[in-house]
């Protein structure tokens, strides 16, 4: 791909929720994992939650970000959740294996509870 | 009566969305799938990205040919560089049975490509690789 990735960050005391919107692959996963990273390093967020609805593409770079930002998370005892998950996202966590390991949510609302 | 298309991309990464942008033309004029396309474009990422990154020993131009053959129920892709020899059917798979906290973040484009596709052929020809994959046109 790809499009060009739009991050938006909303922190409510110790939870977050990154909007992403685009596609993330090999030029745009770096920023993705930083801002994940950041999160759960820096500013000792104890909930990360993706949006995801913005999301049509993910490349297997996509996929290792999201598995450290899942491995932060544990390290940092902390929650990571994707929501809004689309199809094609989802189909290739389902290919890796990943669609069980990760905390998944309909909305997001539904992982803010 | 096959419908076919060949191109060639250069060895840098800006490439990867005019080739996505012509992997929608050419599914959109033969009426393929959404999921055919995404798994094309894919597909085609993970392997030319990986020939690009880790193909050459030079920083030079290189062309890499794409090539596409729509011929009823079947789709046939393939990707030709004049990259170190590589074949990905060689390569290692993920374990993906380790528990979580074990698992390496890479490793996954070879096998996301064995996924996505429903067959794989390498061949090394001469100084170039060859990759073909197939796709069978059902939905999913």
């Amino acid at each position: 791909m790809s499009k060009d990735l739009e991050l938006n960050i909303v922190r409510n005391g110790a939870c977050s929720v990154i909007e992403i919107q685009g596609d993330i692959d090999l030029k745009t996963s770096p920023q993705v994992r930083a801002a994940i990273l950041d999160l759960f390093e820096k500013r000792g967020q104890e909930r990360v939650i993706l949006d995801l609805k913005g999301v049509n593409y993910i490349d297997s770079s996509g996929v290792a970000s999201l598995v450290e930002g899942l491995q932060q998370a544990k390290k940092h005892k902390a929650r990571f959740i994707l929501s809004c998950l689309n199809q094609a996202p989802r189909h290739v966590l389902d290919l890796t294996r990943l669609t069980s390991v990760f905390e998944i949510t309909q909305t997001v609302d539904e992982a803010l509870k | 009566m096959p419908e076919n298309l060949s191109l060639v991309v250069k060895n840098d990464l800006a490439e990867i969305p005019r080739l996505a942008e012509i992997i929608a033309e050419f599914c959109g004029r033969h009426g393929l799938s959404a999921d055919v396309e995404f798994d094309l474009n894919l597909a085609l990422d993970e392997i030319i990205v990986n020939v690009i990154r880790h193909g050459y020993q030079d920083q030079g131009p290189h062309e890499i040919g794409v090539s596409f053959a729509l011929d009823g129920g079947e789709l046939t892709v393939s990707v030709e560089d004049d990259g170190v020899p590589f074949n990905p059917l060689e390569a290692p798979p993920p374990n993906l049975n380790v528990p979580f906290e074990e698992r390496q973040p890479g490793g996954l484009g070879i096998h996301l490509v064995k996924n996505l596709m429903d067959e794989l052929q390498y061949q090394r020809r001469g100084d170039r690789n060859v990759l073909t994959m197939k796709k069978n046109l059902w939905p999913r």
